[in-house]
């Protein structure tokens, strides 16, 4: 039995080993770039859902659309600790009386940063837009980066479809960072 | 008083260790990098069960006097 137990104990090692290093990479990570995506239905624990709830309108599971009847809407994600800067890009339909597309991140209690989402492709009925976003001195609540998607002019009647949005979380290479830590 | 089955406990005994080694690592990561380890699942009920399960196992070895060293 006792040997039994010594092979079981050594398995579970090799799994504790192995689970410490999966978080080690998935933070530090192998390239100095991530990306995470979401469609926002269900929420994820990178990304949570988006909300208030009353600004929101249809959602559809499986067309994965979410339409935004009121602005701004507000969704948190969790990007690995060292991310300096964030490459947002959002999939979205907007109606004629919605003029542009910002997309903002929270600095602090009544502070925030605004950036207009540049059109990059248009296509299968959906624009594409892309914004960075410099992360470097944004606090973080529990973990997580609370970001904003505004767009004056939505209504019930009007609402912005958003389907996707991708974010690519870029840090410093090892070497910067090795040589930040060093000096 | 409670019983419990004796191989749950066999089980529990053989994997303390890591599992306490685990809870801690984990705890220190997310220490560390606040968020890294919560990124991917529940941090304190998951630290919570392999502590549990840490404790239990460590008190059965200590109690049964098991010895686990290689030799």
């Amino acid at each position: 039995m006792q040997d039994e137990l010594k092979r079981i104990e050594h398995v579970g090692w090799v799994i504790a080993i192995l689970i410490v290093i999966f978080f080690a990479v998935s933070e530090v990570g192998i390239s100095d770039r991530q990306v995470f995506e979401t469609s926002f239905l269900p929420p994820s624990r990178v990304f949570s859902d988006l909300g208030p709830v009353v600004r929101l309108g249809e959602r559809n599971k499986i067309k994965k659309i979410n339409s935004l009847v009121a602005e701004p809407i507000y969704f948190n994600v969790r990007l690995p600790v060292l991310s300096r800067s964030a490459d947002v890009k959002v999939f979205f339909k907007k109606p004629s009386e919605v003029k542009s597309l910002s997309l903002g991140v929270i600095r602090g209690e009544e502070t925030f940063d605004l950036h207009k989402l540049q059109i990059v492709s248009e296509g299968d009925g959906f624009i594409a837009a892309r914004v960075n976003i410099d992360l470097r001195g944004v606090p973080k609540r529990d973990g997580s980066y609370r970001f904003f998607i505004a767009a004056p002019g939505v209504s019930s009647e009007g609402p912005l479809v958003l389907r996707q949005a991708r974010i690519t979380a870029r840090r410093p290479s090892l070497l910067n960072l090795t040589y930040g830590l060093l000096q | 008083m409670v019983s419990f089955n004796k191989n749950l406990l066999f089980a529990l005994a053989s994997i303390a260790r890591p599992a306490i080694f685990l809870g801690s690592a984990l705890i220190l990561l997310e220490v560390a990098a606040p968020g890294s380890v919560e990124r991917h699942l529940p941090f304190a009920p998951v630290c919570f069960v392999l502590f549990f399960v840490g404790g239990i196992g460590l008190c059965y070895i200590h109690n049964n006097q098991i010895d686990l060293k290689d030799e």
